[in-house]
């Protein structure tokens, strides 16, 4: 058959699946949509009968580039998230988390082994909070917790909550796209924020602030630490398998373990956005110091309980 | 995937045994589409920074997610949401795929468009640019995490246009698909050729016309009419 035959005979089914194409591309609910698959396919077959024949290129490309909108259309892949949002949370997210405990344990120790660090060091000689931080900065930290939390006005608690996605979920996404530089950009990350909540802590609670510091982070550091732990086991996770690729080249070790980090993060992503609510609207409210801290307390045994129990027994697919 | 070694075509196999064909976009229009991005953002911000900055705290406060969500998710939503392509690689016909030429997905697209940050390292895409070098695709460093490719939307050259019409006679000798598909795409790119250089293409096939310059080139569009079967 020559080409003009070809084009002729097939002219006909070639308009009506361009027409179908269309209206389904604009998401249009169609009743014939479930012809499309074998149109797409019937689509296939010319290209592959057209190449062999050796028809020109310019009818070729067109064919082409039909089937590459056909191609888009029949084979995007569904927002999952969205559907597995119950499974992710009660199951894959904790279940992940576990399987990663490692690096957990040690993004653990590069966050609060600073911390430590500077209680200690802080608590038998006070003035090295000044190598840490500036007079300047150690004077506005103890101006904002001289008075106890509450009276805010709830305008500004709303700000505050804009405030802290915007600052803390951006520290956390630098931190997971720092571990593509060989796990070293999470790292410093880490340690400079334990580093910087360490010395603030330690100043404040030893120099009398102790009750209106304690009282205000308490509960939502309970889902904010962690969290900016967990965005350093994705970072790293990345950087580790540049490391240590194992049995990948390092290029697939690294696609593979994007893939786990970025479901890390949507965790990470989620507790962050509840921790802003804490942070906004609980602890800054002026509730007794008392049940802050029962209600802090009882928020780390929350947290430590999803991440332990949550998920066990179950078929993983993070495993 | 298979790259071609002439120019950057990347070839796909699909489910469906065919292949498709991509072409890496390079630094230079990702760059522009980038710019334009750029402002893009920027007046987005400059406008609702207007009518926002009315509205007291509660406005401050949408400023702030506003610009959390344009600084970090705007490339994200709309490669997910809008076929794969910013405002930006929009106007320069550009999109982002996947390497097996899917559209993209958030996990994804979150991966190659958070690890920008590390592209910008140590200034304006350095590293970005770099990695762009360092493979025939043109994957910043982010792109080879996501396993993801920017890629013309359409790039096609040439169109299946009709043959001038004239006589059609058959080629003296038997021609392979490969070399009737040369033939045909010769013919069919003609018009849009200056006469000079179809006569410096066709006095290539002097030994099979006979003829040389424009006389074989129209020899060579009579075989092509024949072998087209395109009606006088």
């Amino acid at each position: 058959m020559k080409q003009e035959q070809f084009v002729a005979s097939r002219k006909q089914r070639w308009e009506h699946y361009q027409a179908l194409l269309a209206k389904l591309t604009q998401r249009e609910k169609l009743p014939a949509a479930g012809e499309f698959p074998a149109q797409y396919r019937r689509l296939c077959n010319d290209l592959a009968v057209a190449s062999a024949r050796g028809y020109s290129l310019g009818l070729i490309r067109q064919l082409q580039s039909w089937i590459r909108d056909g191609h888009a259309l029949l084979y995007r892949s569904r927002p999952s998230l969205a559907q597995n949002f119950v499974a992710f949370f009660s199951r894959d997210f904790p279940s992940l988390v576990r399987a990663e405990w490692r690096l957990l344990a040690l993004c653990s120790l590069l966050l609060f082994g600073p911390m430590l660090w500077l209680f200690w060091q802080i608590g038998s000689t006070p003035e090295f909070v000044y190598r840490v931080l500036s007079p300047e900065a150690v004077e506005s930290y103890e101006r904002m917790y001289a008075r106890s939390a509450g009276g805010r006005g709830a305008d500004n608690d709303v700000m505050m909550f804009a405030f802290y996605i915007m600052n803390n979920i951006g520290v956390s996404l630098r931190t997971f796209a720092g571990g593509l530089l060989f796990g070293i950009g999470s790292a410093v990350i880490l340690l400079f924020n334990g580093v910087m909540i360490g010395a603030v802590a330690a100043h404040l609670s030893f120099e009398g602030y102790h009750q209106n510091f304690w009282t205000f982070v308490i509960g939502h550091g309970a889902f904010e630490l962690p969290a900016i732990v967990l965005a350093g086991v994705a970072g790293l996770r990345m950087g580790l398998s540049l490391l240590l690729p194992g049995p990948f080249s390092r290029l697939d070790a690294l696609r593979i373990s994007a893939r786990r980090a970025v479901t890390l993060l949507y965790g990470v992503i989620a507790m962050l956005v509840l921790a802003a609510g804490l942070e906004a609207f609980w602890s800054a409210s002026p509730a007794p110091a008392a049940i802050k801290y029962v209600v802090g307390g009882l928020l780390w045994l929350v947290v430590l309980a999803y991440f332990s129990l949550a998920g066990r027994g179950s078929t993983s697919r993070a495993n | 995937m298979e790259a071609s070694s002439v120019d950057t075509r990347l070839a796909v196999e699909t489910p469906d045994g065919i292949e498709l064909d991509l072409i890496p976009a390079g630094p230079v229009l990702r760059a522009a589409a980038w710019l334009i991005d750029s402002v893009i953002r920027a007046g987005m911000l400059i406008g609702l920074g207007f009518v926002l900055s009315a509205l007291g705290a509660a406005g401050i406060a949408l400023l702030i997610l506003a610009w959390f969500l344009i600084n970090w998710w705007y490339p994200v939503l709309f490669e997910v949401l809008a076929g794969g392509a910013t405002p930006g690689k929009k106007a320069f016909g550009l999109r982002v795929v996947n390497e097996d030429g899917t559209p993209v997905g958030w996990g994804a697209s979150i991966v190659r468009n958070l690890l920008r940050q590390v592209d910008f390292l140590p200034f304006g895409y350095g590293a970005g640019l770099l990695a762009m070098h360092c493979n025939s695709r043109f994957q910043r460093l982010g792109d080879l995490a996501a396993a993801t490719l920017v890629v013309y939307r359409d790039w096609s050259v040439t169109s299946a246009r009709a043959l001038p019409p004239g006589p059609a006679e058959p080629p003296p000798l038997p021609l392979a698909p490969a070399e009737q598909q040369i033939l045909l795409t010769f013919a069919e790119r003609g018009s849009a050729l200056n006469p000079e250089r179809i006569g410096e293409l066709a006095g290539i096939m002097t030994p099979v016309t006979g003829l040389t310059g424009v006389d074989s080139a129209e020899r060579l569009l009579a075989w092509a009419r024949w072998l087209k079967g395109q009606a006088r």
